[in-house]
C-alpha cells in the first residue's frame, strides 16, 4: 500500500515533469505564429526578405519592376505585427516606433497604413496590385502571392 | 497664447482648404511632446558671464524648473497625389512661453523614387539628431549632447533642399544638398534686448551610408554670418578704450574693429559621425568643428561625444561622454594690440596689476576674446524606460567640468516624451 502510493506519487511526479517538458517544447510554437509576407497575384517581381525589411524601414519605395509600393501594417501589439517586426524588420516594436518617429517628423517617410486584421490586409492586397502586407500563415488564401513565410 | 493657438488652427485649416476636395488627399496629423523637469545640484558651481550673472546649466538653475525645456508640437502632412506633399510642423516651447512657431513648412516633390526636392522652411541637418532635435521620443538621452549641438539658434532655414536616397550594393546611401537663408534673434544674458543674427547664404551637403546596424555620416556647410554685436562692442569695449586714450587722439582702424564685429564673416562647418546599433546595444559618436573667421567669437569651436546604451527589455541605461574645445581669433587680437600707441609701454598701469598701461589694455582686449571660449568635459548617466507604446520616461544625471570658468556644474533631470 505504502509502496503503491509512493510509486503513484513518483509516477505523478514523473508525469508532471514530462508534461512540463512537453509544454516547454510546444510553448515556442504557441508564442511565435508563422508569418507570411504577401503581395498581389499580378505582382511577378522577385522580392526578397531584405527588400521587405527595406520597405518597412522606408529605404525602398518601389518594387524591382518599378511599381510604387503600398505597404500595409497591422496594429501594434497584434501577434502578426510583433512577429513580423522581430523576424523580418529585425527590431522590436519600441525601436520600430522610435525609428519611424525620426522619419515622420523629418518628412522622410509616411508610415505604412495600419489595417486592423489579417482579413483586411488580405482584402487590400487582393485589390491593389502594388500592395504588400503580412498575415499569419494560416490566414493565407490562394488569391494572394506569398513571397515567403517566417 | 490664445492668438497663437488660433493662428495655428487657421494655418492648419488653410492647408486643408487649399486642397481641393475633388482630389483624393491623404491628410495626416502627428504630434510629439516632451515635459521635462530638472534642477542644478549646487548653484555655486554655475558659471558666471562677464557681468557676473550665473548662467543656467543645460537650461536648469537651482530652482526646480518645470518649463524651460518643454516642447509641444503638431505636424500636418497632406499628400496631394502625384508625388507632391505639403508638410508643416508647429512647435511651442516652454522656454519661449509656448509661443508657437513654424519650424517646418515646406512642399516636397518626388522627382524620381530616389530624388526628392523640397522648398520652404526646414531644420538644418548639422548633426545626426538635428532633424528630430525636439522629438525627445526619437532618441535615448534627455537632450542631445549640448557641447556639440549648441548652434546658437541658427537651426532652421528658408530654402531649397534636394535629397537623394539610393541603394549601393547592399548599402543605403542618403545625400542631402541644401541652400537657404537663416535669420534668428539671440537672447544673451549680457544684453538687455535680443539681437539679430543672419546667415544669408547657407550651403550644406550631408552624406550618410547605412548597412544593417552600421551608419556613417559626414557633413560640410559654409555660409556667412552676421550678428548684431556692434553697438554692444562699441559701447563696452572700443569707446571706453578710445576715451581713455583721448590724449593720444587714438582710434582703432575700421579693419581692426572688423576683426571683432560679427559682420558678414565667413563660417565653415564640418562633421563626421557614426551609429552602431545591432539592437541589444548601441554606440553613437559625433565630432564637429565650426570655423568662424574674423570676429571675437571662438574659432574653431569643436564638439565631440560618444554615447552608448544597453537595451534590456523596456529599459535602456546609457552613458554619454562629451568634450568641447575652442580657440580664439589670434590674428584679430594681435592686430588690435598692434595698433595701441607704443608710448603706453612707458606709462604706469594705474590698477597696479600690470607692468604698464599697454599690458593692461592688451589684457582687456584678450578678455574680450576669451569671453566666448568654451572648454568642457561632460558626463551624463541616464535611463530610458519605454513604459507605454507611445511614451518614454527618462532620468539623467548630467555633470560637466567647465575649464574656462573653473566650475563643475551638475544637474538631475527627468522627462516624459510622447508621440501621437
Amino acid at each position: 500500500m505504502n509502496t503503491d502510493l509512493s510509486r503513484k506519487l513518483a509516477n505523478a511526479g514523473l508525469l508532471r515533469r514530462y508534461a512540463i517538458g512537453a509544454l516547454l517544447l510546444i510553448a515556442p510554437s504557441f508564442a511565435s505564429a508563422e508569418i507570411a509576407v504577401i503581395v498581389n497575384l499580378n505582382n511577378k517581381d522577385k522580392i526578397t526578405m531584405d527588400d521587405v525589411q527595406k520597405t518597412y524601414l522606408a529605404k525602398t519605395k518601389t518594387f524591382p519592376g518599378g511599381g510604387k509600393i503600398v505597404a500595409l501594417d497591422q496594429a501594434e501589439g497584434s501577434t502578426s505585427r510583433v512577429e513580423f517586426v522581430s523576424k523580418v524588420v529585425k527590431k522590436d516594436e519600441a525601436q520600430m516606433k522610435a525609428y519611424w518617429s525620426r522619419l515622420i517628423f523629418t518628412g522622410k517617410g509616411v508610415p505604412p497604413k495600419t489595417l486592423d486584421s489579417d482579413a483586411a490586409v488580405l482584402e487590400a492586397v487582393i485589390s491593389n496590385p502594388n500592395a504588400i502586407g503580412f498575415v499569419e500563415a494560416d490566414s493565407v488564401t490562394d488569391k494572394v502571392r506569398v513571397i515567403g513565410t517566417l | 497664447m490664445i492668438n497663437n493657438v488660433v493662428r495655428a488652427g487657421f494655418a492648419c485649416s488653410a492647408i486643408a482648404l487649399s486642397i481641393s476636395p475633388a482630389q483624393a488627399v491623404d491628410l495626416r496629423f502627428d504630434g510629439f511632446a516632451t515635459f521635462e523637469v530638472g534642477q542644478v545640484l549646487d548653484d555655486k558651481e554655475l558659471p558666471k558671464d562677464l557681468m557676473g550673472n550665473r548662467l543656467p546649466f543645460r537650461g536648469f538653475d537651482d530652482q526646480i524648473n518645470f518649463q524651460s525645456n518643454n516642447v509641444f508640437a503638431l505636424q500636418a502632412r497632406a499628400d496631394l497625389g502625384g508625388d507632391l506633399s505639403a508638410t508643416t510642423q508647429i512647435i511651442a516651447k516652454g522656454a519661449t512661453d509656448y509661443d508657437a512657431k513654424f519650424t517646418w513648412a515646406y512642399i516636397s516633390y518626388d522627382l524620381t523614387p530616389e530624388l526628392t526636392l523640397s522648398v520652404g522652411r526646414f531644420r538644418i541637418p548639422y548633426f545626426i539628431y538635428s532633424d528630430t532635435l525636439d522629438v525627445g521620443y526619437s532618441y535615448h538621452f534627455i537632450q542631445p549632447p549640448v557641447n556639440t549641438y549648441e548652434i546658437g539658434g541658427f537651426d532652421a532655414t528658408n530654402g531649397v533642399k534636394l535629397e537623394w536616397q539610393t541603394d549601393v550594393g547592399g548599402w543605403t546611401s542618403r545625400a542631402t544638398a541644401l541652400t537657404g537663408r537663416s535669420d534668428t534673434e539671440l537672447t544673451l544674458p549680457m544684453l538687455s534686448a535680443p539681437i539679430k543674427g543672419k546667415v544669408p547664404r547657407l550651403g550644406l551637403l550631408t552624406w550618410s551610408m547605412n548597412h544593417d546596424w552600421f551608419t556613417a555620416r559626414a557633413i560640410y556647410a559654409h555660409s556667412s554670418l552676421s550678428i548684431d554685436f556692434k553697438e554692444f562692442l562699441d559701447s563696452n569695449v572700443f569707446n571706453p578704450i578710445e576715451a581713455s586714450l583721448a590724449p593720444f587722439d587714438f582710434h582703432f582702424s575700421p579693419g581692426a574693429k572688423k576683426q571683432v564685429y560679427v559682420q558678414e564673416d565667413k563660417a565653415k562647418f564640418y562633421g563626421v559621425g557614426f551609429i552602431i546599433d545591432p539592437g541589444p546595444f548601441f554606440v553613437i559618436a559625433e565630432a564637429t568643428t565650426l570655423n568662424l573667421y574674423d570676429s571675437f567669437m571662438r574659432n574653431p569651436n569643436m564638439g565631440q561625444y560618444v554615447s552608448a546604451g544597453l537595451r534590456i527589455g523596456k529599459f535602456t541605461p546609457y552613458i554619454t561622454i562629451e568634450n568641447a574645445e575652442s580657440d580664439f581669433n589670434k590674428k584679430g587680437y594681435q592686430r588690435l594690440v598692434g595698433e595701441l600707441p607704443g608710448a603706453l609701454h612707458s606709462i604706469q598701469d594705474q590698477t597696479g596689476a600690470f607692468a604698464n598701461a599697454h599690458d593692461y589694455l592688451s589684457a582687456t582686449l584678450r578678455g574680450l576674446f576669451n569671453a566666448d571660449l568654451h572648454e568642457e568635459d561632460a558626463y551624463n548617466l541616464g535611463l530610458r524606460y519605454d513604459f507605454h507604446p507611445s511614451a518614454a520616461f527618462k532620468i539623467e544625471y548630467m555633470m560637466a567640468n567647465d575649464h574656462m570658468h573653473n566650475v563643475k556644474p551638475s544637474a538631475i533631470a527627468a522627462a516624459v516624451s510622447v508621440i501621437f
